[in-house]
């Protein structure tokens, strides 16, 4: 009986196996069979996507012109560009391990620019590869082609990596239409690595800014929904984008972000939502930052920092929070000031130097020391001769810091 | 006693290893191809004629460059093993080999191989003491046969002379050969385009290049090129549009050159993409049983006009 059920096992997944390698081999014809971007050509790629990492092997073999000979042998160039390209297309959305080398390979000029610009692409789609982020910066430093240099630059933007930003930049400043649309093109599909780069374009003068509206319109819906993605980071990353374009649709989400279950996304929630002014956002951040928890209270301290720093949103509640009851909260406001070195707090803060409590002398001190302005010395002078030897010694420090920033 | 023999068997193994040198990216079959080759060579210099032809296959034939890589100048030079014996013997009898050689390329796809040689040196007239200056290049083909790599086809005077006239298709039999190799592709018949075959052909791709050693090995023997035809023909179909330029058999009709042109596209069984291309092939092929058989074929040498 076992027997039985074992051989009838074996023979299901036998023809399971057949099956797919049929359908692997139907689609591959069908991309070599038709025009690059075509319907048909685009239809195989989805369907070799359907089938995923059982197909991601063929597709990787099919990148290499050495495959290209005896039982395997393809006559036309153009053909092998079809399948080269659609491999690369397929591979970039699949994303299977170990494919970063043989894609890596085929971005040299020795390819024709369809191919090298697929190979590009689906480098980008990897997500961050040492020897892909590598690969694409040599690109963009040594490449004549500026198409090549922009999707290059653009790849390394989808792995987090800045260094092709002034690339895109000058795309979209540029005269050219072609290599501006390539620019909006990857600023959208760059989804939340794209975000402080067009936001920051968006908001500067130049010839494109109502495209760029429009592309970061369309990329704020797509981060509503990655707010919901099984992967914490992906809500994180989602949160802080839809934070820094400020856009008001994406409200209701993130204050439902506020009860994740990642203490990261709970925070990157509340600070995109502080950013934009909302006071459910606000009030998490300060009441985490008397929180009893040193970990919430730190985070509280971070997020403040980078709100401030960004939109100046959270001052006014910082400042007040210096003559707070709360010890905690005296402190943190206290921290969080001088880390986003806010001048206009520096007469609180001195006032904060007699505080009765010494963590918030300390960290008075300590803030303004990061602000650096000279006329804190009397105030931090005094604080020299403090009972609490930790002070002194931040009030030392602090004096060193004045007139340097 | 023993101690000698050992000492001996260490000298005969570090003369085998100077005499055949160890290069980068070296396989053991690039090792043993630089043996068979240099087994050649030593041959020569000892003016041994079995010790040249042990390096040679039974089915061998040696074509004529003269001066030019274009296959389209090359004529026949010897037919078959037997009539380069005959001409090997005469010649170590006559001259003095005093030569070098060195070789630049080899290429190893499954049993079927390429490579490449430089010979330079002198050879001298034993009854005269006449100096000849030589610096050749050779363009090499060998099969792999129980265990042994053998030399199949040797074309010898490479160079970069210019084109010689063509000399037409005048051969009959050799042009229906082509002739229904390409009704085969065009008709997608298999079976009928792998019965004009020899069971150890090479094919190549010159990758519209002259230089031989850019010629890429594509196809090893006659069932690596039954499995292609068996995945490509049921998805493509062919058009060959194909002119024989010229065709060339020897005067013992054992061994044959033809060199078409032709425009091939295909269509595809999945979609309508169309592809094309022009091309020059250089064929080569041998009547061993009473047919002609193709023995080599080299797609896209040289750059079409």
């Amino acid at each position: 009986m076992r027997a039985s059920i074992a051989a009838l096992f074996l023979v299901f997944f036998a023809s399971a196996c057949s099956t797919t390698e049929q359908k692997i081999t139907e689609h591959v014809e069908q991309m070599a069979a038709n025009p690059i971007d075509s319907a048909a050509w685009q239809q195989a790629i989805d369907g070799l996507v359907v089938i995923g990492r059982p197909a991601a092997r063929q597709l990787i073999a099919l990148l290499n012109p050495d495959l290209y000979v005896g039982e395997a042998y393809r006559e036309f160039r153009g053909e092998q560009e079809k399948l080269r390209t659609g491999s690369a297309r397929a591979l970039g959305r699949i994303k299977p391990r170990g494919a970063t080398g043989p894609l890596r390979d085929r971005i040299s000029v020795a390819y024709t620019d369809v191919e090298r610009i697929a190979g590009i692409w689906a480098l980008g789609e990897m997500g961050f590869v040492q020897a892909g982020v590598d690969a694409l910066k040599a690109q963009l430093k040594n490449d004549k082609n500026p198409v090549i240099r922009l999707h290059a630059a653009i790849g390394l933007l989808k792995m987090d990596d800045n260094s092709g930003n002034e690339e895109i930049a000058q795309a979209l400043s540029g005269p050219d239409q072609v290599l501006a649309q390539i620019a909006l093109d990857g600023l959208r599909e760059s989804k939340h690595f794209g975000i402080p780069l067009g936001t920051r374009l968006a908001r500067a003068n130049g010839p494109r800014q109502s495209d760029l509206k429009l592309v970061l319109d369309e990329v704020s819906k797509g981060l509503i929904n990655q707010l919901d993605a099984e992967d914490p980071e992906l809500r994180r990353r989602a949160a802080l984008a839809l934070g820094q374009i400020g856009t008001s649709g994406g409200i209701d989400a993130l204050s439902a972000k506020l009860s994740d279950a990642s203490n990261q996304v709970r925070f990157s929630a509340a600070a995109a939502l502080a950013s934009m002014e909302q006071k459910a956002g606000i009030d998490f951040l300060f009441d985490a930052i008397r929180a009893p928890d040193p970990i919430l209270r730190t985070n509280a301290v971070k997020f403040l920092s980078d709100v401030q720093k960004a939109s100046g949103a959270v001052e006014d509640q910082l400042v007040a929070a210096l003559t707070s009851d709360n010890t905690l909260s005296r402190a943190g406001a206290a921290q969080v000031l001088g880390q986003a070195k806010v001048a206009s707090a520096i007469a609180a803060l001195e006032k904060a130097t007699t505080d009765s409590e010494a963590q918030v002398r300390a960290n008075a001190a300590i803030a303004l020391g990061h602000i650096g302005q000279p006329s804190s010395r009397p105030q931090l002078e005094a604080l020299l001769r403090d009972s609490d030897i930790t002070v002194a010694y931040y009030a030392e420090w602090a004096l060193t810091q004045l007139g340097k920033s | 006693m023993e101690s000698t023999m050992t000492r001996l068997r260490i000298a005969l193994l570090a003369a085998l290893f100077c005499s055949t040198g160890i290069y980068a990216a070296e396989t053991p079959e690039t090792i043993l191809i630089r043996q068979t080759l240099g087994t050649d060579l030593s041959g020569h210099r000892r003016g041994d004629a079995e010790l040249v032809l042990s390096s040679y296959d039974e089915h061998f034939a040696a074509y004529d460059a003269h001066g030019s890589t274009d296959p389209r100048a090359w004529t026949i030079r010897y037919e078959s093993r037997d009539a380069f014996a005959a001409y090997l013997q005469t010649d170590l009898q006559a001259n003095r080999y005093e030569t070098e050689r060195t070789i630049p390329s080899i290429q190893v796809r499954a049993s079927v191989a390429t490579a490449t040689t430089i010979d330079s040196g002198r050879i001298v007239d034993r009854q005269s003491g006449a100096i000849r200056t030589i610096k050749e290049k050779r363009f090499w083909t060998l099969l792999k046969s129980e265990d042994r790599w053998r030399v199949t086809a040797v074309t010898a005077e490479l160079g970069d002379a210019a084109l010689a006239a063509s000399q037409g298709a005048t051969n009959s039999e050799i042009t229906a050969v082509l002739e229904r190799e390409k009704e085969g592709r065009e008709t997608g018949d298999g079976a009928a385009i792998l019965a004009l075959f020899s069971e150890h052909f090479s094919g190549y791709d010159g990758r519209n290049s002259l230089n031989p050693a850019a010629w890429k090995l594509i196809f090893s023997g006659a069932e690596e090129f039954e499995k292609h035809l068996a995945r490509r023909l049921p998805h493509v179909t062919y058009r060959i549009d194909r002119k024989i330029i010229q065709t060339q058999v020897g005067p013992q009709e054992k061994e044959a050159i033809a060199v078409t042109r032709e425009t091939v596209t295909t269509q595809h069984a999945s979609g309508e993409a169309q592809h094309a291309l022009d091309r020059y092939v250089m064929w080569t092929l041998s009547k061993r049983d009473g047919s002609w058989k193709i023995t080599n074929m080299l797609y896209n040498f040289g750059q079409p006009e």
